[in-house]
Parts: C-alpha cells; sequence; structure tokens
C-alpha cells in the first residue's frame, strides 16, 4: 500500500512545514522538561499503551461496553416493578462482570505489556547471584524471539537473561562491582541520498554553518500526551523550513525518493528527520574535527532530551508506534541516530517486513 | 435510575476484578508482588527488639555528620512509613519503581525491609572509568549513548540505608543525581532499617 508513496498526493511541503513549526513558536513548547514528578509518572507507562489509537485496545473497549448498553433496558421492560431492582443487579453485574472479565482475558493474550508489567517479572526466578532464567516461556508472543542483537540482555556467560529488573539490577550490580567484560555498542551508518543534498546545496552551508556554531536547539513539544522532538535552527528557521518545502516539492514529484525508513507511518515523508539526517551527515562527512564533533553534539543532545518511552515485556523494551513517527525518528530517539534503525528492522523481522511499513499502534522491540 | 444502576454495578465488579483488597498503609500494612512473589508487610512483628537493639548497635558513619539530615539534596522528598507502605504497594507492585536498599551487602545481610532490592552506594561511586556505573543505569531502566543517559523510563526510586545514624542513602542519591537522575523520580526514606524495626513493621533477612 504504502510502496507507491512517491506518486501519493499528500499535503505539499510548505503547508505541512507550517503544521509542525507552529506549536515551537507558541506557548506549548516543553523547554526540555524531564518527566513528570515521580509520583504522577507511575501511571505513564499504562496510559501511553492504552492511548494506541488504531489498535486492539480500541477494539476491547468496544466489545466490553456493547453487551452492557443492550441487555439492560430489554430485562427492564419484561420485568415487573417489584423485581425490577434485584434483577436488574443481578444480571448487570454479570453482563459488566463479563465484559471487564473479557477485556481482562483479550489483554493477557494480546497486551502482557500493557496491562501489568509486574507480571513479566513472574516468568523469571531469581537466583543466589542475581541471574535470572527464563523459567516458562510457554506464553511467549512474537515479541520474544531471541536477539542477538540485544546485547544489555546478556549475563556474563553470553547467555540472554529474560530478566526482571529485580535480576537485572541485581546482575549489574554484580558486573560493577566486580568488573568484567562489558561489550559496547556500535551503532552503523548510512549515508543519505546524494541527490537531496545537491537540491538544497545553499540551504545546507547556511544550516551547517548554525550547527557548527552551536545555533541550534533540540525542542520537546507536548502532542496529545507524547512529547516529540525536534531540531530548530535558531535565526535560520526560514531557511531550513525553505530547505524542507524544496524537499518535499522534489519527493512529492517523483524527482528524489526518500529513504523507506524516513517515511511515516500515515504517510508523508518525515522531513523533519529526513532534515536532521542530512545536516548530520554533511557535517559527520566534511572532514574537520569541529564538523565531527558537532555531528555528535546533535545526536547527543537528541537523545538526551528525549521523552519517548517504553515499556519493558520479557526483558525486551517495546515502543507503540504513534502518529508522526518513521523508524528513522524512533531509531533517532533511542539510539541517537535516525540511521540506527536497522537494529530494529532486524529485531522485529516477523512484524515488519519493510521499514516503511510501520503502523501506527504497532508495537516494536527496540533492542538495548 | 437504571444508569445510576449499572454505573454502581461496573465500579463494583471493576473493584473486585482488579482483585486484592488494598492493605492499609496508616495500620502499617502492605501486601504486593515484587519479582513474581507476594510479599506481605504487617505490624507487631514479633522480632521487633532484636532488630531494634541490631540496627540501633551499628556505629554511626559521621560522614560528613553523625546525623543524618533532614533532606538528602536539593529538590529530593523525604519520606516517612506510611508512603513507603503506599509506594511499595503501588509503585512497586505495578513495576514502575524500586525501593533501594544503599547499604554494603554486609549491613544489608542484618536485614531489610522486604520487597526492597540492594544498591550499594559504592557501586555507584565515581570512578576513573566513566562508563563503569552504565550497566546498573541500564538495568534501572536509563537508555545509554555513548557518555551519555536518557531517563524516560527510568524507574521511580525510594532509598533508604540503616537509619538516621547513616549517610549510605544520602551518598547513593548525590552519586544518581550526578549521572543526571531526574531528581523528580528519588525519595529519601530517612528512618531506614531503625525507625522500620522500631516500629516492629516486618524485617526479612
Amino acid at each position: 500500500m504504502k510502496k507507491d508513496k512517491p506518486k501519493i498526493s499528500f499535503t505539499t511541503g510548505p503547508a505541512s512545514d507550517v503544521v509542525r513549526s507552529a506549536p515551537a513558536e507558541g506557548q506549548s513548547r516543553a523547554q526540555m522538561k524531564a518527566a513528570p514528578a515521580a509520583g504522577k509518572s507511575t501511571v505513564m507507562p499504562k496510559s501511553h499503551d492504552a492511548s494506541k489509537p488504531l489498535g486492539a485496545g480500541a477494539t476491547s473497549g468496544l466489545s466490553s461496553s456493547t453487551p452492557k448498553r443492550h441487555s439492560a433496558p430489554l430485562i427492564a421492560q419484561a420485568a415487573p416493578r417489584s423485581m425490577f431492582t434485584p434483577v436488574l443487579a443481578v444480571v448487570s453485574l454479570l453482563t459488566v462482570g463479563l465484559g471487564v472479565a473479557a477485556v481482562f482475558l483479550w489483554q493477557d493474550d494480546n497486551l502482557q505489556a500493557a496491562t501489568v508489567p509486574a507480571r513479566a517479572s513472574e516468568q523469571t526466578k531469581v537466583t543466589a547471584q542475581g541471574v535470572s532464567e527464563p523459567a516458562s516461556l510457554d506464553s511467549v508472543t512474537r515479541a520474544a524471539t531471541p536477539d542477538l542483537t540485544d546485547l544489555a540482555n546478556r549475563d556474563q556467560t553470553g547467555k540472554a537473561a529474560g530478566g526482571s529488573v529485580v535480576a537485572n539490577l541485581a546482575a549489574a550490580v554484580q558486573v560493577v562491582m566486580y568488573p568484567a567484560e562489558n561489550p559496547a555498542v556500535v551503532l552503523q551508518q548510512t549515508p543519505v541520498a546524494e541527490e537531496a543534498v545537491d537540491l538544497v546545496a545553499e540551504e545546507m552551508q547556511v544550516l551547517r554553518a548554525g550547527i557548527l556554531a552551536g545555533d541550534y536547539e533540540i525542542d520537546v513539544i507536548e502532542q496529545n500526551g507524547v512529547g516529540r522532538s525536534s531540531l530548530r535552527f535558531i535565526g535560520a528557521e526560514e531557511t531550513g523550513n525553505a530547505a524542507k518545502a524544496v524537499l518535499m516539492q522534489a519527493i512529492t514529484e517523483g524527482r528524489i525518493t526518500a529513504p523507506k525508513h524516513m517515511w511515516t507511518a500515515e504517510g508523508p515523508v518525515d522531513i523533519d528527520t529526513l532534515m536532521f539526517d542530512l545536516v548530520q551527515t554533511a557535517l559527520a562527512a566534511d572532514g574537520t574535527v569541529e564538523g565531527a564533533d558537532a555531528a555528535r553534539d546533535m545526536s547527543r543532545t537528541t537523545f538526551m532530551v528525549s521523552r519517548i518511552q517504553s515499556s519493558k515485556v520479557d526483558g525486551k523494551r517495546h515502543y507503540t508506534v504513534g502518529a508522526g513517527d518513521s523508524l528513522a525518528y524512533i531509531s533517532l530517539q533511542f539510539y541517537g541516530k535516525p540511521d540506527a534503525f536497522q537494529r530494529i528492522v532486524d529485531a522485529n523481522r516477523k512484524t515488519l517486513q519493510s521499514p516503511e511499513k510501520i503502523q501506527i499502534g504497532q508495537r516494536l522491540i527496540i533492542p538495548s | 435510575m437504571i444508569k445510576i444502576f449499572v454505573m454502581f454495578a461496573a465500579v463494583l465488579v471493576v473493584q473486585v476484578g482488579t482483585g486484592v483488597a488494598k492493605a492499609d498503609p496508616s495500620l502499617g500494612q502492605a501486601s504486593f508482588v515484587f519479582d513474581g512473589e507476594t510479599v506481605e508487610i504487617t505490624p507487631n512483628s514479633a522480632d521487633a527488639v532484636k532488630y531494634t537493639s541490631r540496627f540501633a548497635r551499628l556505629t554511626a558513619s559521621c560522614d560528613p555528620n553523625c546525623i543524618a539530615p533532614q533532606s538528602a539534596a536539593v529538590g529530593i522528598e523525604t519520606v516517612i512509613e506510611p508512603q513507603v507502605l503506599e509506594f511499595l504497594e503501588n509503585t512497586v507492585g505495578e513495576g514502575t519503581g524500586l525501593l533501594v536498599d544503599a547499604r554494603m551487602p554486609e549491613d544489608r545481610a542484618l536485614g531489610f525491609i522486604p520487597g526492597s532490592v540492594n544498591l550499594p552506594h559504592a557501586a555507584m561511586a565515581k570512578r576513573e572509568d566513566e562508563g563503569a556505573r552504565q550497566p546498573i543505569l541500564m538495568a534501572l531502566g536509563a537508555r545509554s549513548f555513548e557518555d551519555v543517559y536518557n531517563f524516560a523510563d527510568a524507574q521511580n526510586l525510594m532509598i533508604y540505608d540503616n537509619g538516621p545514624s547513616q549517610n549510605d542513602a544520602g551518598e547513593l542519591i548525590a552519586h544518581l543525581l550526578e549521572v543526571g537522575y531526574p531528581p523528580e523520580k528519588i525519595r529519601y526514606y530517612r528512618g531506614g532499617m531503625q525507625v522500620w524495626s522500631v516500629l516492629a513493621l516486618t524485617v526479612q533477612e
């Protein structure tokens, strides 16, 4: 469906730029604020999952409320007044109860992460050394496919530790207090299409200079309860927007093709992340120490202020795709680089055939 | 009428459905699932005197103070026992937080609060190798990239030690803040084992 994207007609460049950048100038900008107060933030992972718009959560809500609505009025007509109250009480208790039970059962099968985080820990046992062994994995979903790139979830013997937070922390304390090898994660880098850079060569000069001078900010803007990050060129907003418009136009007309990981779940190209990637790659490749440092700082800053949230199921990080997400954006938030997306693709082979096929509400494994 | 009734029934069923009647923190009770097992905390422990004298006898660390300050650091809330019990029931029970024992393993071996984890303050101490603390932060839910961390997914922590005569919790909190752990995700239970045992709350060994 989305393979024909270059031909799909959608809002043209300038229009979508206005939409994207308008909140940045308004009052809704959240200045790199950290997560809410500890007490309240405990609810966040749940509500995040529950807000999944097109996912299964919505369906389960429907199935539970439908029976309630029909049965209550029907009974009311059939029963005489005096019997009305007890009969109605029993029946409504039963129907509502079944509805609620259905939701719980349904979630057990499909949404373990969303309902009870503690449940994940039930499947593991902690040994004296604090290294966990997966006890029963018969209830695994697609999510639990063994993942060889998942370095952080391995104990010292290299065995995957499926584990609970408690077991992982105990293992980490062991590793730190009695140091052993701690494998570093190396991120691969792939260049963005050169033709795209040529199209906006002039703008790129200005934007690159701005980044080198440190004139940029990573804004975190609240959208539907989710903090979204975006790069803002201080003093060069117009140049940035002009470059995005030119690129969008070229992509819409099919003159250039955006990489597959730059497509959002809704359809249009994630022009903000594409722009980030173009500027960063140009800096990293300019052969100077300053350029390389500036490129690195872009990653570090974006990573630090990111408010993207995930939940853990069976020791694995899961992220639910939201509106406006591209695989490049998700990769930038979790790994500091738009082009580290291949790790996510590799970890989700069964449910994600191609990077551009991500869907809103889809749950992706994010290898640590 | 029907609507009110159905709503009332729904509320009732939901309460029953979500199971476990909550224990009352103000009565010194807590009941929650921790690491796959149900943990119960009750008042009137028969071993209270044994533990009280054991924790009282530990020499004060006097580093930097012989009596721990009221607040561990700027922006860190100090909590009392009912808050600890509520934190265990709700936050720890939900898997979004950890009750952290900041003492060294030999002190923890004397007894600890059920449902707590041990993160000795020395494990988080600053070292030459900046990356040495990374595995612990990752286990607490932080994400790491090069030498920086992101704490959007990090656990809420409530940190304690032996009690007002010790500063292990203060040390650990200082180390966590130093690496950027958000202060609003950290709370300090100053009473520690000393006050916990005087109140005859359950101690585990």
